[in-house]
């Protein structure tokens, strides 16, 4: 063990060892050139969560899509071409969420469906805006549609769309003046904290407590009192769905007694199945919800409850609009023409009287924002029940 | 104010409660066979989803906590000492810190393709009752006192039975235990069976409150290392004292320091006890690793 | 000393040579996978530096690579041309890397792989939180390339050059005094005291100097991905890039390019399993180690010492 400065070698073997594994890591990563698809089909990249932190929420999107896709098939597809998707996971990551959107273009999709996570699809938008492929995000946050790109088109709502809507049922429908705020700092948390905070000052509510918390924290005894202290006339809270059932738990044991309103996580069918009872009374703005009072929405649950044994979330509703929004927009072109798609979109109305996989009606703002009713939803009996249909923005 | 601090007091304490239960298991394979199971979060998740898995099937509720330790004693006790750390021990911390990294990742996707990213609700108790102003949870009340008997109880066993000696002699120094004619592999598997075991009662206890998910481990995981370090890497009962403090310091610091910086106070109490006193809150002084 | 041998340079440079060659026949997501590569490799040897050869147990290096990463995202957006954020990055790193050294003097082993953990975890948070700074969770997007290497081929290139140099220049310094004195500390520290090794002195360097690889690291990976939020350089990483080391070999001076090319690479040749590629990743590393637990180039050492009746070179002799 002694550090004596030999020269002796790693063999020459070693050496060609490592030439050997050049080799190989050149002939697999030509590989991928090669996979390119047989040319009548109608090729979705599906650049999803799959696995990390995003996991549950790109799982239900990928299933939707699949979905999708398997229903147009069954009638023929798009225009008579049949759709193809590929998988790929980003990982929740976004240098490998970069190298998954390169393969994806490589093998020149007609579109992309996904990130959902924006750090994940901020990496992307250069490269499909360059490649000139829309690309259809589950993405909330706001600088998604701000970064110039002509190719970048959400399926839900931007934070700027729906915090102002929380905000106006807080002040306007619940006379709060007072607000506590309990967010998750991440991603999706940060952005619709801030977003409601921006349109609640607008209003001139006040903002009483301001508290972040980690996503996988186990206890929210501070958080709660945090917000009991505050003495706040109703409680927004934005956390995941885990937390959610934490959160409720907690804010129960306190006898907290206050309105407890949230943005689509905090009424979703996986919160309830987690925070059971607990998860009565809160209620909330929901931008997709399973619950909508809309019978093509209410069909989809059905099939989609069918095929998977799990409620569709607001995730997988996005996922299965996004191949809709494909098949109506390459429809209307009259031929599968992925140039010309994007510009196609920009500006359309879908409507499910003439399309009734796009479940509502959706129109597709010039920036790649959308518009849609939304609902008001609340939880009694341990069901969410939409209590009011919020309006377009567009009337 | 007084009831608010109480109420946190309660509160962390329960959650502290859970981190201690699985720093135990921690702390114990250290002890006797100088194992960091860097899986040691994901070994909760294991028993939790295979106690779900099982009353979902059909099971009762009691046959499917059996059948989920029997799962664990065989997967995380045997299996994992007899596939992985006996053949690596001999090459030192890291490679056999490295596999076990990788066996946490392969568990955590593994349940991930069985039960899928959601996360699942587990039984509790149900219920509680008025304490002043407070409203206590009997599930927490249940937790606490649970993991304190079991600490206890495994504190009793190693220094009352005749085998929780041998395990001791066996910790302290494994070539004079043989000498001594003490059956110092029985001993070492002993120990990882009684983790598998300590694991699953985290797991039957923790899953009410952190609920069931593919990728859990990692913060429990993280969680109970700094209980360990903090109680002390060579005492049982150190544990249970670092897992108690850091619930209750993580509640605290949560409600009166910086808010976005609450994660930092774990890992400030972790910097602070390994390098003032890297013997913990209870250890003994070892001979520093130079 | 079989770590740092002129064959284990010759195959690294060959490696390079033909990663130069390759974007010929490459799509662009083969082109962005080798410049990963590079970073990767740049800083795993990085860590290679403090862990196989100085025998340093650190959980940091992630956070040494993020703050890399950022100093070139913040400086080049305010028109800092690049060689000047490299070199910043660099000694920002170093700075960094030698104060995160002193626990090492105190403790070692997992003591010294939590505090370590710890800091990454504390990198992470003021990351995420000095959004005034930082950009905070939104991150920093549309970071430019340096204007000479802005197309795929041309910043691989320049990755390659980086880790060309990086290459020799790890070379030369393990054939230097430093890198024996590295060795000894490893081996037995108080016997390298008595035999003069300024013992506080070679653990804060074998800390910095690793560290400010990782800052290289740090610096090209920024450019290359285009886009920086703190998520990428917490734990997870640091753990990527242990598994890069320890699957190569820890302490021999090729096994960061085996190890950085494994974890770049497997993960994409597993794919076709689907749900559970990542599962059967980890179970292929676990097995690699239970065969190998000196990583491939242990393997490959062992297998010719056998073969060839040779006395077993160690990895660490």
């Amino acid at each position: 063990m002694t550090a004596k400065a030999s020269g002796q070698g790693v063999h020459r073997s070693a050496v060609l060892r490592c030439v050997g594994l050049g080799v190989a890591l050149a002939v697999s990563l030509a590989l991928p050139g090669t996979g390119r698809a047989a040319s009548d089909s109608i090729q979705l990249a599906d650049v999803v969560e799959l696995s990390g932190s995003g996991a549950s929420v790109g799982t239900l999107w990928r299933d939707a899509v699949r979905m999708a896709a398997d229903e147009l098939n069954a009638k023929g597809g798009i225009l008579g071409h049949p759709i193809a998707i590929t998988d790929y996971d980003t990982q929740t990551n976004p240098s490998t969420s970069r190298a998954m959107i390169q393969k994806a273009l490589d093998a020149h999709p007609y579109a992309v469906l996904g990130p959902i996570y924006s750090g994940s699809v901020k990496v992307d938008e250069p490269l499909t805006q360059a490649a000139g492929v829309a690309e259809f995000t589950g993405a909330a946050a706001k600088d998604i549609t701000h970064m110039g790109s002509a190719y970048i088109f959400r399926t839900a709502f931007s934070t700027e769309s729906s915090e102002p809507r929380v905000a106006r049922y807080l002040v306007g429908d619940l006379h709060a003046k007072k607000i506590a705020v309990l967010w998750v700092n991440d991603d999706a948390g940060r952005s619709t904290r801030d977003a409601l905070v921006d349109a609640l000052g607008k209003l001139g509510a006040t903002v009483v407590a301001d508290v972040p918390s980690e996503a996988g924290q186990v206890s929210f005894a501070a958080d709660v009192l945090k917000a009991r202290r505050a003495q706040p006339d109703a409680i927004f809270v934005y956390l995941h769905e885990e937390e959610n059932a934490r959160f409720l738990k907690e804010a129960r044991r306190e006898g907290i007694k206050v309105p407890l309103v949230g943005d689509t996580t905090l009424m979703d069918a996986q919160t309830i199945k987690l925070a059971g009872a607990d998860a009565n009374g809160v209620v909330g703005h929901a931008m997709l919800t399973p619950n909508a009072p809309i019978p093509e929405v209410q069909d989809f649950v059905k099939r989609f409850e069918a095929r998977y044994h799990v409620v569709p979330d607001h995730n997988a509703i996005q996922g299965y609009m996004a191949v809709w929004m494909v098949k109506a927009a390459t429809e209307k072109m009259g031929k599968p023409d992925a140039q010309h798609l994007a510009a196609t979109l920009h500006g359309m109305t879908i409507d499910p009287a003439t399309e009734p996989g796009i479940l509502m009606k959706t129109t597709v703002l010039p920036n790649g924002d959308m518009d849609r009713q939304s609902f008001m939803v609340e939880v009694q009996d341990g069901r969410a029940r939409v209590i009011k249909v919020l309006p377009m923005l567009g009337g | 104010m007084l009831w608010d601090n109480i109420d946190l007091l309660i509160a962390g304490l329960a959650t502290g409660a859970t981190y201690a239960l699985v720093a135990t298991g921690f702390t114990l394979l250290w002890q006797t066979s100088a194992t960091v199971n860097f899986a040691q979060g994901d070994f909760v998740t294991l028993p939790a989803f295979a106690i779900i898995g099982l009353h979902a099937a059909g099971l009762p509720l009691p046959l499917a906590l059996l059948g989920g330790l029997v799962i664990a004693l065989i997967v995380l006790g045997a299996m994992f000492k007899l596939l992985l750390v006996d053949p690596m021990l001999s090459h030192g911390l890291l490679p056999l810190g490295i596999a076990a990294i990788a066996l946490g990742v392969a568990l955590q996707e593994g349940t991930k393709a069985v039960f899928g990213a959601e996360a699942f609700p587990f039984p509790s108790v149900a219920g509680g009752f008025d304490l002043g102003p407070l409203f206590v949870n009997w599930q927490d009340v249940l937790v606490l006192g649970a993991a304190l008997i079991a600490v206890a109880a495994l504190q009793m066993f190693l220094a009352r039975t005749r085998t929780g000696r041998c395990m001791q002699a066996t910790a302290q120094n494994p070539t004079v235990a043989l000498i001594l004619g003490i059956p110092v592999k029985r001993m070492v598997m002993l120990t990882f069976l009684l983790n598998a075991s300590l694991v699953t009662l985290a797991a039957v206890l923790i899953s009410p409150a952190i609920l069931v998910k593919f990728d859990n481990g990692g913060s429990i995981g993280l969680s109970a290392f700094c209980a360990a370090i903090i109680g002390g890497f060579n005492q049982v009962r150190g544990a249970i004292a670092g897992g108690l403090l850091l619930g209750v310091l993580e509640n605290f610091a949560a409600t009166y320091g910086p808010d976005q910086y609450r994660a930092a106070v774990p890992m400030l109490l972790l910097i602070g006890f390994v390098l003032f006193r890297p013997q913990g809150l209870l250890g003994r002084a070892t001979e520093r690793a130079v | 000393m079989a770590h740092s041998s002129g064959r284990s340079l010759a195959a690294s440079l060959l490696l390079i040579a033909l990663a130069s060659v390759l974007p010929m026949v490459l799509q662009p997501y083969g082109i962005y996978l080798l410049s990963l590569w590079a970073v990767y490799t740049i800083a795993a040897i990085g860590l290679n530096l403090t862990l196989g050869f100085a025998g340093q147990m650190s959980l940091a290096h992630a956070a040494f690579v993020g703050i890399g990463a950022y100093c070139t995202a913040l400086l080049g957006a305010h028109g800092v041309p690049f060689p000047a954020t490299l070199l910043a990055a660099t000694l920002l790193a170093y700075g960094v890397g030698w104060c995160v050294g002193y626990p090492a003097l105190r403790v070692q082993g997992h003591y010294l792989a939590f505090v370590t953990l710890a800091f990454t975890t504390l990198v992470f948070l003021v990351l995420r939180n000095e959004a005034w700074l930082t950009g905070g969770i939104a991150g920093i997007s549309n970071i430019a390339r340096p204007r000479l290497f802005a197309t795929p081929t041309a910043y691989l290139r320049l990755c390659l050059a980086a880790l060309l140099a990086v290459s020799l220049a790890v070379w030369w310094l393990l054939r230097s005094p430093w890198g024996r004195a590295f060795i000894a500390l490893r081996e037995n520290p108080i016997r390298a005291m008595s035999l003069g090794v300024d013992v506080r002195r070679y653990t804060l360097l074998a800390f910095a100097i690793g560290a400010a690889l990782g800052g290289i690291a740090g610096a090209f990976y920024a450019p290359l991905v285009q886009y920086i939020e703190p998520s990428p350089f917490a734990l997870g990483f640091s753990i990527n890039l242990l598994m890069m080391v320890v699957i190569g070999g820890a302490g021999y001076f090729l096994g960061p390019f085996l190890g950085a090319l494994i974890a770049v690479l497997l993960p994409e040749w597993l794919r076709f399993l689907h749900d559970v590629y990542l599962a059967f990743y980890a179970l292929a590393v676990i097995l690699l180690l239970l065969v190998c637990p000196t990583g491939l180039l242990g393997l490959s050492e062992r297998l010719l010492a056998q073969r060839g009746g040779r006395p077993a070179e160690r990895a660490d002799a």
